[in-house]
């Protein structure tokens, strides 16, 4: 539990790019809709992995975004997505955010980091080529939040926090942490992770790629369809906020963290419940006083199952009054930008006082005995919501937003 | 009053072989482990020497099981985490458990990953997409380093990697402070690995002939290290060999500005007068050491290039290492340790040495 005079956290910025929408305004539309963002993949030949669906980003061009600036278009896609999401992340977080360019800083997580170069390397050496100096540059984990500090001119601390699907909120609790230390003002956090054919390739291999739809929480669910994007949080001190009269989406009351220790690959109940017990703990909620959960939720069988045992655990007989939205039944799974993504649908969710829905939703699962919403979304009235994430290595990572005043 | 950070041991595997003792006495003996290369034979790579951890096989130390499906470099940190532990009493889960729960012992990884796992992964994708080894998937994200050692030793607390390239090991450092300050755990295992391979050095070639810059002598190895509040070592009886005063790490493009920046923050967190009792000054780089000119003061100063080649991310972690070893580092000394990359992170770490390692 965080100590008396901890300082508050707000979350004042927003942004997001994602297969169902380049910003938040289309992101929080199509949310609504249930729109899917999941279609037949485009970037490479599917035929061998005998799986074809993908939830690749159609219509973004950060030309468009940045204009005047070619130099964006040589840098890999997680960057470009990543500075998209940034740019709209902080032009809603109003003026004054960067005072002292080394009181902001950027953490942010990822998978596969720049997969795309990566793999222009390997088709060089595949091919019998020379392999292509830019991509190789490029290619390094570290250049995503490198990046988006060069471009912003946001010279504080600044971390990669590569923590497999649950680095967004590893990402975000990061920031937390360096704002309650005193090392910034504000950090931009968030993830990135660009559509990877390597990571296509692993998941089929290990039979986690559904063959048409993920369907979360549904007995029929046959698993996740792996995807791509970006999102950036603004988290600021919150007294700092108030001063400079920013709009105020949402504030970050706890946190935590953990790790199952159990298996590279499969998740497990214990280590996912204990992450959510901390987050509540440092939040000082009891379970019932949580509106919402935005889950993990891939729609792999082994994945629902496991959380909403660790769901259960936590929440014990308030779980069916607790509903609980799986955004990735729509975004499809975008890796290390995931669990932002989802943060971002979290504080949309309590800035709308609406629930996303779970789409694709068919059958009941006894084993997955919750409320998924599924299918339509609801308006509801959200006053704190946690965000889970689980990920490769059993690294788990848990927030509880606040709803907060607004104050635009 | 606050409770001191302290470092109470480290498990090192170098290019001096496995093992702390390996590292002192061929540190101490200013001997160089920069040989010809053997570990690849890659003509387009020019600079033709490396140090390569010697004739590294970990199966004696981890027993066999479950190694092939990690690559080097989860290897080289299992086996510096190994050692680390063993030293400590606490590699036997049982036995750990008398001091610790598995929920208060965490770990925190510097690491740029394995590019060899990666690129071998998806040339096997382009070749043959219906064979690609499964086992071998989870050597494709930058945390199964970190992870895989979390799961031989039940580590549960937490599990984080850091890829900033070469502060990243100062970075954990910096991470694990914050995390046991604010007591969300009782002890910290701080690691960082970096391996060597083909495709990483022909990267590192072409990156420097687009620079116009000959190509470092590439180095690797993994530490690992035990850190834990003052109060939690006493308890159990362990010795420090160092505090750790405070750390820093930023970006910004101009070298110089960054560390000016990253001292005033460590002056801010240990105390005004501390860093004018900078005794030593300890680099794992080949250049960051100009940018600290106007500021080093009387310090000696400590470099590892020439001795360990280059070492990315694992570079602070070896730069902490050779602190600890060095006995020319006289006992009670605030050190400083630096770590810098070429694209704009940065990071500093200010230590008193308290004890030999």
């Amino acid at each position: 539990m965080k100590p008396e005079g901890t300082k508050r956290i707000a979350v004042t910025g927003v942004g997001v790019v994602s297969a169902i929408g380049l910003d938040r305004h289309e992101f929080w539309d199509a949310l609504t809709r249930g729109a899917s963002g999941i279609s037949d993949v485009q970037r490479f030949a599917t035929a061998a992995f005998g799986r074809s669906r993908g939830a690749e980003i159609r219509g973004f061009d950060v030309t468009r975004v940045f204009p005047g600036e070619p130099r964006l278009e040589r840098l890999g896609r997680a960057k470009q997505m990543m500075l998209a999401a940034t740019k709209e992340c902080l032009g809603s977080a109003g003026a004054g955010v960067v005072d002292d360019p080394f009181r902001v800083g950027v953490a942010i997580g990822t998978t596969m980091g720049e997969s795309q170069s990566l793999e222009a390397v390997t088709d060089a050496i595949g091919a019998g080529l020379e392999i292509p100096t830019d991509a190789v540059l490029d290619y390094p984990p570290s250049t995503i939040p490198q990046a988006v500090a060069e471009r912003f001119r946001l010279y504080g601390p600044n971390y990669m926090v590569p923590n497999a699907c649950a680095a967004g909120n590893f990402s975000i609790g990061q920031a937390v942490a360096c704002i309650q230390a005193g090392e910034a003002d504000a950090m931009v956090a968030g993830g990135a992770d660009a559509f990877s054919r390597y990571a296509y390739s692993g998941f089929c291999r290990v039979g986690a790629i559904a063959p048409d739809v993920p369907r979360p929480f549904s007995k029929d669910r046959k698993g996740m369809v792996p995807g791509e994007g970006a999102a950036a949080l603004l988290v600021e001190d919150w007294d700092r906020a108030v001063a400079r009269g920013a709009t105020i989406y949402a504030e970050i009351v706890g946190y935590g963290e953990s790790c199952d220790a159990h298996h590279i690959t499969q998740p497990h109940d214990a280590g996912v419940a204990q992450a959510i017990r901390r987050a509540l703990e440092d939040a000082r909620l009891e379970p019932r006083q949580i509106s919402f959960v935005s889950v993990h939720g891939t729609g792999t069988p082994t994945n629902d199952a496991t959380e909403t045992r660790a769901l259960r655990s936590v929440f014990g007989e308030h779980l069916p009054s607790v509903p609980v939205s799986a955004v990735k039944s729509m975004t499809g799974h975008p890796m290390g930008a995931a669990s932002a993504i989802e943060c971002v649908a979290a504080i949309l969710s309590m800035h709308h006082q609406f629930l996303p829905p779970t789409v694709n939703f068919e059958e009941p699962d006894p084993e997955c005995d919750v409320d998924c919403v599924p299918n339509r979304g609801r308006p509801f009235p959200v006053s704190y919501v946690l965000k889970t994430s689980s990920a490769f290595g059993g690294n788990n990572s848990s927030i509880v937003f606040k709803t907060a005043e607004r104050r635009a | 009053m606050s409770d001191p950070i302290y470092i109470t041991g480290q498990g090192l595997v170098s290019a001096y072989g496995m093992g702390n003792e390996a590292f002192a006495t061929a540190y101490n003996g200013r001997v160089s482990a920069i040989r010809a290369r053997t570990l690849f034979d890659a003509p387009a790579c020019r600079e033709e020497r490396a140090a390569e951890v010697p004739d590294f096989d970990p199966a004696p130390l981890l027993g066999k099981r479950g190694l092939k499906s990690c690559d080097r470099s989860t290897q080289l940190l299992m086996a510096a985490t190994e050692l680390l532990l063993g030293r400590l009493g606490l590699a036997d889960r049982e036995a750990r458990r008398a001091r610790f729960t598995d929920e208060e012992f965490g770990i925190v990884v510097g690491t740029l990953g394995s590019i060899k796992s990666i690129a071998d992964f998806d040339l096997e994708t382009i070749r043959n997409p219906q064979y690609v080894t499964p086992t071998l998937f989870p050597n494709t994200v930058f945390c199964a380093a970190a992870s895989y050692v979390a799961i031989r030793h039940g580590i549960k607390e937490s599990c984080i990697t850091l890829g900033n390239d070469e502060p990243s090991a100062l970075s954990a450092f910096g991470f694990a402070m914050g995390r046991l300050r604010r007591r969300r755990a009782r002890h910290i295992v701080v690691g960082a690995t970096h391996e060597l391979s083909e495709i990483y050095a022909l990267g590192v070639q072409r990156a420097c002939d687009r620079a116009g810059r000959p190509a470092p002598i590439l180095g690797e190895g993994a530490a690992a290290f035990s850190v834990e509040p003052a109060s939690v070592a006493s308890e159990r009886g362990a010795a420090p060999v160092a505090e750790l005063l405070a750390c820093s790490a930023l970006f910004c493009p101009e070298k110089q500005r960054a560390y000016e920046r990253n001292l005033e923050a460590l002056r801010a967190q240990a105390g005004a007068g501390v860093l004018e009792g900078v005794a030593h000054v300890v680099s794992a780089e080949k250049s960051d050491l100009d940018d600290l000119g106007p500021i080093r003061g009387g310090a000696r100063l400590h470099r590892l290039y020439p001795r360990l080649g280059y070492l990315s991310a694992a570079a602070g972690a070896f730069g902490v290492a050779a602190a600890l070893a060095d006995r020319t580092v006289e006992e009670g000394a605030v050190v400083l340790v630096n770590a810098a990359s070429d694209r704009g992170n940065c990071a500093s770490l200010l230590l008193r040495k308290l004890a030999s390692a």
